[in-house]
């Protein structure tokens, strides 16, 4: 197959997981052009997925083995850039914010962000849902975890969306190292003034042999965090409530069942996921697989939207349903790079989902259902705008 | 063929036994569990399940 394929055309265009669906049935594998112009491979099917994401023969560390397949030149990014060893040495700096414990204390928090956006809304009205409230929830809740000042808050939105969702490779790497530099200059003023969030603990964390971060490392890791702790949950939980109110015999159900909404969100999940494209990787050799070889220096990537909907996995994977017992989906990939803050994800989305079908016994959307936009972007799965009607009161 | 967790690290995620569920599983506490020998020939998925701990959290000696 020479075909090579436009993601992000196809993500605007139509229903890209269908389209995904029918190309997979013939190829596990295929040709796709990147924003920078980078043609990769891009894996479909879910058995090359797991069989892949794990296969030491490819390589997370573009900068030293394709720097083309960066993210952003000359910049490396904390973790997702990074092979073991030394990949799971940063990791364990940072995995205790991450767990279990530390990610159920920050519910009250959660709650409380939440339903101060909700009461924002008042009664009733229509709004964008993702400017009202997909959007600064989850930004809150990392910028706090990590210790950024609230009035610094307001250019992360703009960040965010043109570093995933860019028109151009320049504006995302334009938009990178504003971010880039805000995070030195952050970490500078913690230096002087030092804070008790994780930034502070990463300033001060220090390896077996007593070396600490770098500002350079630091500033990587901040970005990171920030960037896919808020913009990944903030396109989920619209994909999750544009899904529930596009399927109402689903909504209905989940509001007549409660104890529903964990595997809501994991079908969510599984059904448009928001961090659809994981990171390149490089194949450091020649690898067969899925028919094809994959040439060593050669680019790879995961289309984990695809992986989901695998008709080898499930024959009705193209049908949204929360009554799934187990989802079994890679929304989170799989292996050694297997989400950080996939915890903090599933408790937000779920706390979200509860307190908002909680406050809105009216809940529909504001435009017909084929009129929504879905983000011309080949790294995250998501809408322009998602306009809710909503009222405390039935109507 | 000899496995050593190192449960202070341990994430609990789970990814090794995704790879080599005949060896290790998570409680309902998210505690790992190993299998106390595991046959010679789970030798490989063992590693390759080693490999796939985002942590590095399992090491393991060959006989």
């Amino acid at each position: 197959m020479s075909e090579v394929f436009d993601l992000a055309e196809l993500a605007a265009s139509a229903d890209l997981e269908r389209e995904l669906g029918r190309l997979a049935a013939d190829h596990g594998i295929i040709r796709t052009r990147q924003l920078n112009q980078q043609e990769t491979w891009t894996v479909l099917s879910a058995a090359l997925t797991r069989e892949l994401l794990s296969d030491p023969r490819l390589s997370n560390d573009v900068h030293a083995h394709a720097p083309h397949g960066a993210l952003v030149p000359g910049l490396q990014v904390m973790l997702l850039e990074q092979d073991d060893p030394g990949h799971a040495r940063y990791r364990r700096l940072v995995s205790a914010a991450f767990a279990s414990k530390a990610v159920r204390q920050l519910e009250p928090r959660i709650v409380e962000v939440t339903r101060q956006l909700l009461d924002k809304l008042g009664d009733s009205g229509t709004v964008d849902f993702i400017d009202a409230f997909t959007y600064p929830m989850p930004l809150e809740v990392i910028c706090d975890l990590l210790g950024v000042p609230g009035e610094d808050r307001d250019p992360f939105r703009k960040w965010a969306m043109d570093i995933s969702a860019a028109p151009s490779a320049e504006a995302m790497q334009a938009a990178a190292g504003e971010l880039f530099a805000y995070c030195i200059g952050l970490i500078g003023a913690k230096r002087e003034q030092p804070t008790e969030d994780l930034l502070g603990e990463l300033i001060a964390a220090r390896f077996e042999d007593g070396s600490g971060l770098s500002d350079e490392e630091l500033s990587s890791f901040a970005a990171v965090l920030l960037i896919a702790g808020h913009d990944t949950v903030t396109n989920l939980l619209a994909n999750a409530l544009h899904e529930l109110l596009t399927h109402p015999e689903q909504l209905a159900a989940l509001r007549a069942d409660r104890s529903l909404v964990g595997q809501a969100v994991e079908e969510a999940l599984r059904f448009r996921g928001s961090a659809m494209t994981t990171v390149n990787r490089v194949a450091l050799t020649d690898i067969e697989a899925g028919g094809v070889t994959i040439r060593e220096g050669e680019l790879v990537r995961f289309l984990l939207n695809a992986a989901n909907r695998d008709a080898e996995v499930r024959e009705d994977g193209h049908t949204f349903d929360i009554g799934r017992a187990t989802a079994q989906h890679v929304a989170f990939g799989m292996g050694p790079h297997f989400c950080l803050g996939q915890r903090l994800a599933r408790q937000e989305a779920t706390i979200a989902l509860t307190e908002i079908l909680d406050r809105f016994p009216t809940l529909e959307l504001g435009v017909p259902a084929g009129e929504v936009r879905w983000l011309a972007s080949d790294a995250i799965r998501g809408l322009e705008a998602l306009p809710l009607r909503y009222a405390r009161e039935t109507v | 063929m000899r496995i050593t967790v190192d449960h202070e690290a341990c994430d609990g995620l789970g990814q090794c036994a995704l790879v080599a569920p005949e060896v290790f599983a998570l409680d309902d506490d998210e505690r790992l569990q190993v299998a106390s020998d595991p046959a010679p020939e789970l030798a490989d998925k063992v590693v390759a399940a080693a490999r796939a701990c985002p942590v590095r959290a399992i090491s393991v000696e060959r006989a």
